[in-house]
């Protein structure tokens, strides 16, 4: 019988500009307070940054945190977050991946890996258990993900090394890169790939053999076998690991809300030729694979066997991608967009945002605000497949057009000028992911008020739809009714978003896939409390877990305040408040500024922030055990 | 007529998600790891491949042949070589001969130590939701 909790596992930190290595504890009390990943890794962004540090300065520190309880049999528990302060927005960036990288950098004994100051020249980091090195990688400078990756497992001559690293696009601070890890699993969103390429560091590659204890561990692996038969059952779990989140492709084009032509139409007549079902019937699809101790599976890999992109093959792509770099530019041919698909992965890019990118140069062609002369003499047009794949090529080496593409639609419409900002779908800087916040209002609210930006991986409610009965049920609890499972009401839309902001916090900072807790809805903040006193013997009630939520949500909050974002930030882009869905059932809807400010009213009284600044009032600091936060804050 | 289980690898289902590995290392090592296991995950993650591999699912099974003390023994009702702790010296040749790599040395008996398919009951079975790892059972006819 255990008598004594488990220790938590130490944060490496090392400063590239001193070459200096160390360790530091985290003490249980931060642990119970923040949960570990997201979490500690705001507590981190909090003390080691201020209001003037510039995102790509070596001032800024690049956070990789992994879940606590990766590495271990919690289902669906390998993801790691890394969190910095973002280039596109200036402000709060959280950037979360799955795959193997988190849970062997715990075998190797380390909970959180905090990267300080930049090197001179470029360099690689080998974690080898307690052994750490700051290699050179001035040979791998200028090779893409899958060079790179390769390289440095024959160089240290072990294919079992997790690599993580960057691409092109990351040496060349496009603002939108990715860091990329085992090939496949990417944190991409926001420009994390820039800051790792702003530090001059190429890769971090891991190997660990420590094993991972816990601290009652026949209830622990009682409730997570329990949990992963749940969640094998749950509907939404189901589909996932049929197709994957291309999948849903099919059912968006239906009811006309498929992101397609930057956002201007929400049907496109062969969308389907990009869908989940088409790329297994067609063969593209070879098999799924899966992040760490994950049985859902989602994940895909995809091959090109014939034809002029013959040979390309990729991990996805995922729903986001096909439609950013397939329907939202006009393009369907199935090959095109996996070979797009192949080069943001090889390169280094979210595919979200360099999707978006070229979709506004298109629209910005069509308008006539852009001429050839200004676009390298290309021919940007809807569903031109060879401009697409050579557009993303030249950002991500920031090559003549492409270089204004690499610094994201705002900067970009900022450059180009005219009427190009009201189709420059973004807003804080970031590029918005590909959903039709329009018909949705709960969407709408979580994206406007996302601390990162409008996208949908911190704040995921796809409950108020009400599509599956898990679903309804969890409508009901946090509403009172399944009545409010209506995404068409702004009613209750604040304590929907409350509640899957909390969820997610408690999600990203165990490490477990949002897609079991805010998809699926099979493992609820009660599970994930059990699961985390059993594994850490800290006792946590559900209660106090999201508790643990909102604490996270709100330092995060205060992180954006002490950059100088107020309520004006918390807005959506132009498009999606202006103009109406133009076809299908939903024709003529959007977000209009009023619901969205009623919305946002209730949201900021939900969470005690201050309404005409949505600024945290110091009770709320105080009452969530922030007093530091507080103090800190008012000095400013 | 016996009863007689094997366990059978369906290498297409594995999605290489580890958590064979992690119920293994939990059951007979009270604490996760995803090396030092009884089985192994071949994985080429370039082209997202994965194996897994596992006792009584080798060619020949050597570590029976080059046992000088006939200490492991092929065990009928669960179709793998059982290693019997009191004759095992040691020696390590099994390990070295295991074409997987999952026979391991307990540094704290000073024995070759290995898949014992959790006496008939596999705990990586009962994690293994794509089911790429299954147990089979059949009737021995005639013994």
């Amino acid at each position: 019988m255990h008598t004594k909790s488990v220790s938590p596992l130490p944060v490496l930190y090392v400063d590239l500009s001193s070459k200096k290595v160390w360790k530091k504890e985290i003490t249980k009390e931060m642990m119970k307070k923040f949960l570990g990943s997201r979490g500690i890794n705001a507590c981190i962004l909090w003390d080691e940054t201020n209001a003037e540090t510039h995102p790509l300065r070596p001032e800024n520190v690049l956070v990789f945190g992994t879940g606590t309880l990766s590495g271990t049999l919690a289902p669906s528990s390998g993801r790691t977050t890394l969190t910095c302060l973002g280039p596109a927005t200036g402000g709060y960036l959280k950037s979360s991946t799955g795959g193997h990288w988190g849970s062997e950098l715990r075998f190797a004994g380390y909970s959180t890996l905090v990267i300080k100051g930049r090197s001179t020249k470029p360099v690689y980091l080998w974690i080898n258990d307690d052994k750490v090195m700051i290699k050179d990688a001035s040979h791998l400078w200028g090779k893409d993900v899958r060079q790179t990756t390769d390289s440095i497992k024959k160089e240290l001559k072990d294919d079992h090394v997790n690599v993580a690293c960057i691409g092109p696009a990351g040496e060349n601070l496009v603002i939108f890169a990715s860091v990329m890890f085992n090939y496949y699993n990417a944190a991409a969103r926001g420009g994390i790939g820039a800051v790792m390429g702003s530090k001059n560091l190429k890769a971090v590659a891991v190997k660990g053999t420590s094993p991972i204890s816990v601290f009652d561990s026949v209830r622990f692996k009682n409730y997570s076998v329990e949990l992963r038969h749940k969640l094998a059952k749950d509907t939404g779990s189901k589909n996932l690991s049929m197709y994957g989140t291309a999948g849903i492709i099919d059912t968006v084009n239906a009811t006309h809300s498929l992101p397609s032509y930057n956002f201007q139409k929400g049907y496109v007549e062969d969308a389907y030729k990009v869908g989940g079902q088409y790329l297994k019937e067609a063969k593209f699809l070879k098999r799924s694979f899966s992040c760490d101790s994950c049985s859902t599976a989602c994940h895909r890999y995809t091959v090109v066997d014939s034809g002029p992109w013959q040979g390309s093959f990729s991990g996805g792509p995922e729903y986001e991608t096909l439609t950013a770099l397939g329907v939202g530019c006009g393009i369907t041919d199935t090959a095109t967009v996996l070979r797009a698909n192949e080069l943001c992965n090889i390169l280094g890019m979210d595919t979200i945002s360099a999707g978006s990118v070229i979709q506004w140069a298109m629209e910005c062609v069509e308008k006539g605000i852009l001429t050839k002369q200004e676009t390298d003499g290309a021919c940007i047009e809807w569903g031109n497949g060879e401009v697409l794949v050579e557009l993303l090529e030249k950002i991500a080496f920031c090559k003549g057009f492409g270089a204004i593409l690499a610094k994201g639609v705002k900067q970009a419409s900022d450059i180009v000028g005219g009427d190009s900002w009201k189709w420059a779908v973004q807003s804080k800087g970031l590029e918005q992911s590909r959903v039709e916040v329009r018909l949705k209002k709960g969407y709408a609210l979580a994206f406007a008020v996302n601390m990162r930006g409008p996208d949908h991986l911190h704040t995921e409610c796809i409950a108020e739809s009400g599509r599956t009965p898990e679903a309804k049920a969890l409508i009901k609890r946090i509403c009172g009714s399944e009545k409010y499972a209506n995404p068409y009401i702004t009613e209750k839309r604040a304590e929907i978003v409350r509640w899957h902001e909390d969820c997610y916090a408690i999600t990203d900072s165990l490490g477990i896939c949002a897609f079991a807790t805010t998809l699926a809805y099979a493992v609820s903040p009660y599970d994930m409390a059990n699961l985390f006193s059993f594994a850490t013997g800290l006792h946590i009630s559900e209660n106090e877990i999201m508790e643990a939520g909102k604490r996270i949500v709100t330092l995060e909050k205060c992180i954006n305040v002490r950059k100088g974002f107020d309520r004006s930030a918390d807005v959506l882009p132009w498009r999606m408040m202006n103009e109406p869905v133009n076809s299908g059932p939903n024709k003529g809807m959007r977000c209009s500024k009023e619901e969205l400010d009623q919305m946002l009213n209730e949201y900021y009284l939900l969470h005690g922030w201050d309404k005409e600044t949505s600024f945290p009032t110091e009770e709320t600091l105080n009452s969530l055990d922030l007093e530091r936060i507080a103090k800190e804050l008012s000095k400013q | 007529m016996s009863e007689s289980i094997k366990l059978e690898i369906l290498p297409e289902a594995c999605t290489g998600c580890n958590a064979c590995l992690y119920a293994c290392s939990l059951e007979k090592f009270q604490v996760f790891s995803n090396r030092n296991v009884f089985l192994k995950i071949e994985k080429d993650e370039r082209e997202s491949l994965s194996y897994p591999l596992s006792c009584g699912n080798c060619e020949g099974n050597p570590c029976l042949d080059v046992c000088a003390f006939n200490a492991i023994k092929f065990d009928d009702s669960l179709n793998i070589p059982n290693i019997d702790s009191a004759l095992c010296v040691g020696c390590r040749k099994c390990i070295q001969e295991c074409p997987f790599g999952i026979i391991h040395f307990d540094e704290g008996k000073l024995k070759a130590n290995k898949c014992d398919l959790c006496k008939g009951d596999p705990a990586c079975v009962k994690v293994c939701i794509p089911g790429a790892i299954k147990i089979v059972s059949y009737e021995k006819i005639g013994e």
